[in-house]
């Protein structure tokens, strides 16, 4: 296995004009290292919907990178993002997936914290602290950064770097509007329980790949959707004209499906009520492109995918370990029916049973085990680099439009390209 | 009320038949109607406000044999060896049905890649009788780990 020994090797592990990138960047536990230093703990991570801590006291417990960070909302409805360590010795203060909860005690000697991070309980303090302990000065640590757009928060642990919008940019803003405007009220709720997969796999395998559908899901797209459908999955045929490879900048990604028509509503009264209250809300045309668009199948780096009716954190655990998890989103303002087929939709996809999901697992973790094979360490990630092309997205209304991006044909590995070269731009950095 | 005998011999054969890898013999285990539930996060929870692991109907239930049966079933090739024990069963009568309840503990062991993995969890079945024999109506499957990262559940539980 080749040694990382600088910033300055990583550039030699891709050889992007070429279409080639080295193994080593998914199996060397060097490479992960660094990742986790400059771009887990370093840049945005997202962490989670503040739709799940809905009321004041409501906490989560969550991770960034490979430290456990309290998301919560104060007495006075402010989401606070604190690390989970108490300041005296070091204990975790929060034990809980989620809760509620107006103070975090640590149990270990009794300091207490309110939900808003001060010190408020030091048991026998009196005389033991020479000068006198300033407790402001011992609150629960912030995250050093927090940012939220539409609910969605990440957090930061470096106190300088981009903002999160300059580091979203409006491709990507876009796609999470679209995601959040299936809602007449323009609002999602995360609060409906959640599948976790484990992967023994590196976690740079983000999908994305337009590619693969009918051969790695040939049971699911061919078994199933027989009764449905033909053999030939129509996306991989054809010209760049229809559903695209898009490169979102930073890394972030998508296949863009928009074009085609993917609402699959059924001719059913609620679908009906449904569609009437996104046409008050939008209008006629806009609810028209919400709807038959299918939603963002967006991958945003380094930890989240909003594929719509779910959005997924991915959490890497080593080189050739992730786990992922998979929130069912809820959509404000809609008969109960909407919601009720997001989950069974989610469920018979994705999870440890979902049909897709089993079988990207087992690609991932063939792929980890081919990746091992280092008599030619290269992989190849060529395809459609000649059909690159700038696009405009003037077929999508103003308010979705992903103007001046990168875009190839939906299966081309474009989207695999714009991820390896943000992350060399990141971990190229000293 | 059916005898333990007979409820114990229905569920080691269904037991035997998940273990197997034969989808179809053991897709006949099930009544018309068929509520196959394996809970998330938590085991007790409505199932349309909050998502599942596996919540078939027979259509859902059907749909996932059939991917099996594909033969493009990737996670499944190769296939998982397995072998369950099955114990601690208790059997309820349901009130205002001849249909039973039986609750029992499970531990699934997997071997698959080389990697073997163990699962512990409680099954609730709803049994009846049919005109074709004794018939499970719901399986309800509680694992312990069910609000933790789990590997592929690609075979059947």
């Amino acid at each position: 296995m080749t040694v990382i020994a600088s910033d300055l090797e990583i550039q030699s592990l891709l050889r992007l004009d070429e279409g080639f990138i080295h193994s080593d960047i998914y199996t060397s536990p060097t490479v992960f290292e660094m990742e986790i230093e400059k771009i887990f703990h370093r840049g945005w991570v997202y962490v989670g919907h503040d739709s799940e801590i809905p009321n004041n006291g409501d906490y989560v417990l969550r991770w960034i990178g490979r430290q456990s960070v309290i998301m919560n909302r104060d007495n006075n409805g402010k989401v606070h993002l604190f690390m989970n360590r108490c300041r005296h010795r070091a204990n975790s203060v929060c034990q809980f997936e989620k809760g509620n909860s107006s103070h975090f005690r640590c149990a270990y000697h009794g300091w207490t914290y309110s939900n808003s991070g001060d010190l408020i309980g030091l048991p026998f303090s009196e005389g033991a602290y020479s000068p006198e302990l300033n407790k402001e000065e011992f609150a629960l640590v912030p995250a050093p950064r927090i940012a939220i757009y539409r609910g969605f928060v990440w957090g930061s642990l470096s106190d300088h770097g981009p903002s999160l919008d300059d580091y979203l940019g409006l491709a990507a803003k876009r796609a999470i509007d679209l995601f959040c405007d299936h809602s007449p009220e323009g609002e999602i709720t995360v609060r409906h329980g959640a599948n976790k997969s484990t992967i023994y796999a590196n976690w740079k395998f983000q999908g994305g790949d337009g590619y693969h559908p009918p051969f790695t899901h040939q049971a699911a797209t061919m078994a199933i959707k027989a009764k449905r459908q033909g053999r030939i999955n129509p996306l991989l045929v054809g010209a760049t004209d229809g559903p695209l490879s898009r490169d979102l900048g930073n890394g972030h990604f998508c296949l863009d499906l928009r074009s085609i028509n993917r609402a699959g509503l059924p001719d059913e009264p609620w679908a009906k009520e449904y569609r009437s209250a996104m046409v008050a809300s939008y209008g006629v045309e806009r609810a028209n492109y919400i709807m038959n668009s299918g939603g963002p199948h967006t991958i945003l780096m380094p930890n989240i995918q909003l594929l719509n009716p779910d959005l997924r954190v991915l959490r890497p655990i080593a080189a050739d370990e992730l786990e992922i998890t998979f929130y069912v989103a809820f959509l404000k303002g809609v008969p109960k029916e909407v919601n009720v087929a997001r989950l069974r939709d989610t469920e018979s996809r994705m999870g440890p049973a979902g049909s897709i999901n089993v079988d990207d697992v087992e690609m991932f973790e063939r792929n980890q085990l081919g990746m091992r094979q280092m008599v030619n360490p290269w992989k190849y990630i060529g395809r459609g680099m000649a059909r690159e092309h700038i696009d405009n997205d003037e077929i999508a209304p103003e308010a979705y439009r992903m103007e001046n991006t990168m875009t190839a044909h939906y299966s081309d590995e474009l989207t695999q390209r714009a991820q390896l070269r943000w992350w060399a731009s990141q971990l190229s950095q000293p | 009320m059916l005898s333990r005998e007979t409820v114990e011999t229905f569920l080691f054969r269904e037991a035997r038949l998940a273990d197997e890898n034969r989808y179809d013999d053991w897709l006949s285990l099930w009544t018309e109607d068929v509520e196959y539930w394996v809970p998330a996060n938590h085991d007790d929870y409505d199932p349309d406000e909050h998502v599942s692991i596996i919540y078939d109907n027979r259509e859902r239930l059907q749909d996932r044999i059939a991917r099996l049966n594909s033969g493009g079933a990737w996670a499944q090739e190769p296939q998982s060896r397995m072998r369950r024990n099955i114990s601690n069963v208790e059997i309820e009568q349901a009130e205002g049905s001849e249909d039973v309840f039986v609750r029992s503990n499970v531990i699934i062991g997997e071997l698959r890649r080389g990697r073997q993995t163990m699962y512990f969890a409680q099954q609730k079945h709803r049994l009846r009788w049919t005109e074709a024999g004794l018939r499970m109506a719901a399986k309800t499957i509680l694992f312990v780990n069910n609000n933790e990262p789990m590997h592929n559940l690609s075979f059947i539980v």
